[in-house]
């Protein structure tokens, strides 16, 4: 695991639980990633107090338009997701997060966008307690896998076939951070 | 959007003059501006994406990319930012990340014809249909009044499979021209054309006949109306009209073979009833005395008398009139015993009435007649077709040929043509390089001297004789123009050649030429993308368009791709190849040889490589010095040179396997019916331990081969082999397990067979058939290594009268590779072709 550096200077991270900053974070998605997800997986950002917590858009310098997202959730122990969605935030205790996407503009990767991202997501994770982030990974995405593997993630034995239904090969590997400091 | 870096008056100047160097190409100046700009303005987004842009166009790519991004990281908000970020892109053939940079670039500036216009092609070159449509309409809506703009948008609906949707554009687009077109507008009609195609292939025929007959009048392209009428009107059962429009179109052309198929359709004749059939052909026949369909056709379905009689009048009129190709229109009907007779004995009779003719002084004098020489020439052909072969008989006709007529250049080349049937390429090349002498200029019979003289391996004589019509002063020399004339028969030939010499590394350099010529065709696409647009040429554009998604179907492609693999495979069989060359029977002893000896013939192929390298290298040099004399090079404009012209390094790779399947993906992709390439796919993946892969392939041949084929055989008995000598610590990675591949295997060949017995078994029922005897033999040696010297059976084919020359060839290559005394063989052999080089010199 590498050492953390200090993120840059130009970069400055927000909520994307603004109408604006949502719709930046879509077509960001849209451009990026090769499959489209549903208008919920949106609007639940603006609805849902822990998808709000766990979703951010990064800014670089002072420009309107962003350069990267993230967007998790939280779920129960055994991976399903709470039968009603948890108001007050701050009685999380444990549960695991799921990392659904988290993409930057090409040029500028490579600075610590992601990192700065990812960071903002464990910095909730440790609060809460819960006991891991993990997310599913494009099999063929070397880049990825090999970017969380970096930033201390375990990459599961074997591969989920026929996950990403568009993609050829369409398997996905599995891969986790075990969140340690448990308060 | 303006940028939100905007610069002081002169500054913006400075940057116009930027741009104008970069589109004059004036590299170095536009740089220098550049840094006038920046040294104001360090931080300017847009003069830092120009230099990014002008730096990659001066080769430094890397340092192109650094500064690009630093541009975008100063100015995100700037389209020309992005719009360089994309070009980069493209320029590195990464259009994926090409096109997200222009769909950022239009984020900021959605108008602009540049930036859609390059995100279309990039669409269209990746078949990124539903995007092609959204560009080609954002574009339609900036620019309506150009016609090309509405037919790209019914192209991509087209394309993306929305036949309405397109034929709905088109008819929009019609109804604002209010029928305001000018008699002589091709573009016009070529759409309507195209209009038309896009009804009929949503299946209303009777609206597309309809449509078509609306616009008969005026249409320019008459033969493709007539061609649709006759077709629709069959199609839709009007037979009557149909063969009117059939015979309007037959007398326009006696010679189009589809016209009469399509003729006996609309006339109801069963493909059984060739009594009718004739009549047609007959009529035609009478009705255009010159015409050579009508005759030919019918010689595929005659038989017996009535074959006698057509084909003697169409042979006797050809040889009479001295028509060189007479053999040639006819050899099709050499799978035919009865008909291949009756050829025979027709042209036989011609030849022998003219003997007795002469015996009897019936010449006239004035030379030997057409007939005579045509006749000697069909027979020498005749003798040297594969079903017939004979050829001291050949050679006397040819003789006698020679002799009435000394410089007819067809009899030298089909002199040289049996010789190299004979086996004997030096001699065959030599007769080929006699006959191009008599025609300098002849440039047909130059390049058969260069394939000759290639089959003879002899390739720097072959460059030499294509070097007598190549651009000599072009980058990298003859070779270099035939590279960039993409000339890939000689390519193909001189990669086979290297095969046969062992010198993998040049070989595998000519098959990467190949590689990349396919890849140029491949991107030459971007070029019609726009101009047939702009040409309006839309049915022959759409065509191209499917031409391009089989490109790697092409036989060329298949025969470069099988070879390639051939070579990987041998590399990663014998890793020692990749030194250079070692003579054949070097390379399979290598693995047996003594160190001293290895060294030896190391050192040896080391040598010879470099022999072969420095002579290159010195070529080069002195065509390099001619070059710089008269050779203008645009201004910083990079050459690039080759930095391994042998190949060197292509064969020092450290995955050969991995190479190999980077040729197979296309090849199975595209050509999954061809045996060879399943045959190729099992070899390539048995040995990478992809045991399903491999499985899948040797399915895929079973259905494609009959059971008893040689090759089918030895792939199942090999896989079964593998499979049972798995070790357990073997590794399977998901989804496959041990438990499934034993499942499968089993189905082909149970556990519990024993395979030397049974390979036995297949040797004794097929002993008479050379392939299978070879296949037999290679599985042996697996099963049983210390009876690869029983070579028997091998040297009994060569007892069979019908074993070929290219037979016996292979059975001595198989002897090479198992590293056994071959001298017991070739003797037999060279008994058998006296004139092949390969069975010569047997101790
Ligand atoms: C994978 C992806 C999100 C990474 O984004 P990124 O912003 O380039 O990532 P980072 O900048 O944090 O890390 C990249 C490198 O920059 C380095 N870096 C430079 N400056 C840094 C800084 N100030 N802080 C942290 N890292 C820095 C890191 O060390 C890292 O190198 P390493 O992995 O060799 O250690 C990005 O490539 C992407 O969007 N890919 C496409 C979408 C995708 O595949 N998403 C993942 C699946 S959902």
């Amino acid at each position: 695991m590498s050492p953390p550096l200090t993120p840059p200077p130009q970069l400055h991270l927000a909520p994307a639980s603004d109408p604006k900053n949502i719709s930046s974070l879509k077509r960001l998605n849209t451009l990026l990633l090769p499959i489209p997800y549903r208008e919920s997986f949106y609007s639940d950002i603006l609805s849902n107090a822990t998808d709000s917590a766990l979703s951010r858009v990064a800014f670089w310098e002072g420009s309107i338009s962003i350069v990267g997202g993230i967007r998790a959730r939280w779920e129960l122990t055994d991976g399903t997701l709470p039968k009603e969605p948890i108001a007050d935030i701050t009685t999380i205790r444990g549960g695991k997060i799921y990392l659904m996407t988290i993409c930057v503009l090409s040029p500028f990767r490579g600075v610590g966008v992601a990192a700065a991202l990812l960071a903002d997501v464990v910095e909730t994770a440790k609060r809460w307690g819960v006991e891991e982030v993990y997310a599913h990974v494009w099999q063929e995405n070397r880049d990825a896998l090999e970017w969380y593997r970096k930033r201390g993630f375990v990459v599961d034995e074997g591969v989920v076939e026929g996950y990403y239904m568009r993609l050829k090969p369409g398997g996905a590997r599995i891969v986790r951070l075990r969140i340690k400091g448990v308060s | 959007m303006p940028t939100s870096q905007p610069l002081a008056s002169k500054d913006a100047s400075l940057f116009r003059q930027v741009l104008k160097c970069y589109e004059q190409k004036q590299y170095k100046k536009g740089l220098k501006t550049c840094e006038q700009i920046l040294r104001k303005n360090p931080k300017h987004g847009e003069t830092l994406a120009m230099k990014g842009l002008i730096t990659n166009s001066l080769g430094k790519t890397e340092e192109a990319f650094a500064i690009a991004k630093d541009a975008l990281r100063q100015d995100m908000k700037s389209h020309v930012c992005w719009h360089v970020y994309g070009l980069l892109y493209r320029s590195e053939k990464n259009f994926e990340e090409s096109i997200k940079a222009y769909k950022m670039a239009l984020r900021f500036e959605p108008d602009s014809q540049q930036i859609l216009r390059d995100l279309a092609l990039l669409q269209i070159q990746m078949r990124n249909y539903d995007g092609y449509v959204e560009t080609r309409k954002s574009i339609l809506q900036t620019r309506p009044q150009l016609r090309q703009n509405w037919t790209a948008v019914a192209i991509a609906y087209h394309l993306a499979g929305q036949l309405d949707e397109a034929e709905k554009v088109l008819i929009k687009y019609e109804e604002t021209i209010q029928g305001n077109v000018p008699k002589w507008d091709i573009e016009h009609w070529e759409t309507a054309l195209y209009k038309n195609r896009i009804i009929a292939d949503s299946g209303d025929i009777g609206r597309a006949l309809e449509h078509l007959e609306s616009m008969a009048k005026n249409c320019l392209d008459k033969v493709a109306l007539l061609e649709l009428r006759a077709e629709y009107l069959l199609k839709l059962g009007r037979k009557e009209e149909a063969q009117q429009a059939y015979r309007i179109l037959l007398d326009r052309n006696p010679e189009r073979r589809d016209y009469y198929a399509e003729l006996e359709k609309a006339m109801g004749i069963a493909p059984k009833n060739r009594h009718e059939a004739k009549a047609i052909y007959d009529e035609y026949a009478n009705k255009f005395e010159r015409s050579d369909a009508p005759r030919r056709i019918p010689l595929d379905f005659l038989e017996g008398d009535e074959f006698r009689e057509a084909a003697n009048a169409y042979l006797s009129a050809k040889l009479k009139k001295g028509v060189p190709s007479t053999f040639a229109n006819i050899k099709a009907l050499y799978a035919d015993d009865a008909k291949r007779q009756t050829i025979f004995e027709l042209v036989n009779s011609y030849n022998e009435a003219q003997e007795q003719g002469k015996e009897n002084g019936e010449t006239n004098g004035s030379g030997p007649s057409q007939f005579r020489l045509w006749t000697l020439y069909f027979l020498a052909q005749h003798y040297d077709h594969y079903r017939t072969r004979n050829m001291d008989k050949a050679l006397e006709c040819l003789n006698k040929a020679l002799k009435l007529a000394p410089n007819t250049v067809e009899f030298h080349m089909t002199t040289a043509r049996v010789y190299k049937h004979a086996g004997d390429l030096q001699k065959a090349a030599q007769k080929m390089d006699e006959a191009r002498i008599l025609d300098k200029s002849d440039r047909y019979i130059n390049t058969k001297t260069a394939k000759y003289q290639l089959r003879n391996d002899q390739n720097e004589d072959a460059l030499k004789t294509m070097s007598l019509f190549t651009r000599n002063e072009a980058n990298g020399g003859p070779l270099g123009d035939l590279l960039e004339m993409q000339c890939v028969w000689y390519v193909a030939e001189d990669a086979e050649s290297y095969m046969r010499q062992n010198l993998l590394s040049l070989a595998l350099k000519r098959y990467q030429s190949l590689w990349e010529i396919f890849e140029v065709w491949t991107e030459d696409q971007f070029d019609f993308h726009s101009f047939s647009l702009r040409k309006g040429q839309i049915r022959a554009y759409i065509d191209m368009l499917k031409w391009e998604d089989s490109l790697r179907s092409h036989p060329m492609f298949v025969r470069a791709a099988l070879g390639a693999i051939g070579a990987y495979i041998k590399l990663a069989d014998m890793p020692c190849l990749a030194q250079g060359a070692l003579a054949n029977g070097d390379a399979a002893r290598y693995e047996k040889m003594t160190d001293a000896e290895r060294k030896r013939a190391l050192k040896k192929a080391k040598k010879d490589a470099q022999k072969a390298q420095e002579r290159a290298a010195a070529l080069a040099a002195a065509k390099k010095d001619d070059k710089n004399k008269n050779a203008q090079v645009a201004e910083g404009e990079v050459k690039k040179e080759d930095p391994d012209p042998h190949g060197i390094a292509l064969a020092r790779t450290e995955t050969p396997l991995e190479e190999a399947a980077k040729w197979l993906k296309p090849l199975l992709e595209m050509s999954p019916e061809r045996l060879e390439a399943q045959i190729a796919g099992f070899e390539v993946q048995i040995r990478r331990r992809q045991w399903t892969l491999a499985l899948n392939c040797l399915n895929k041949a079973r259905e494609l081969a009959t059971p008893e084929d040689p090759r089918v055989h030895e792939m199942v008995v090999r896989l079964r082999h593998a499979v049972n000598t798995l070790p357990a610590e073997e590794e399977f990675k998901a989804p496959e397990t041990r438990e499934a591949l034993l499942e499968e295997v089993e189905k082909i060949l149970s556990k519990d067979t024993e395979l030397s017995a049974y390979n036995d078994e297949f040797l004794e029922k097929n002993k008479d058939s050379a392939a299978h005897v070879r296949s037999a033999l290679r599985i042996r040696s697996v099963l049983k290594p210390e009876a690869k010297k029983d070579m028997s059976p091998l040297l009994s084919v060569l007892d069979i009268e019908s074993t070929t020359l290219d037979e016996a060839n292979e059975g001595l290559k198989l002897l090479y590779s198992f590293g056994v005394d071959e001298n017991g063989y070739k003797t037999k052999a060279a008994a058998k072709f006296p004139l092949a080089k390969v069975f010569k010199g047997a101790k």
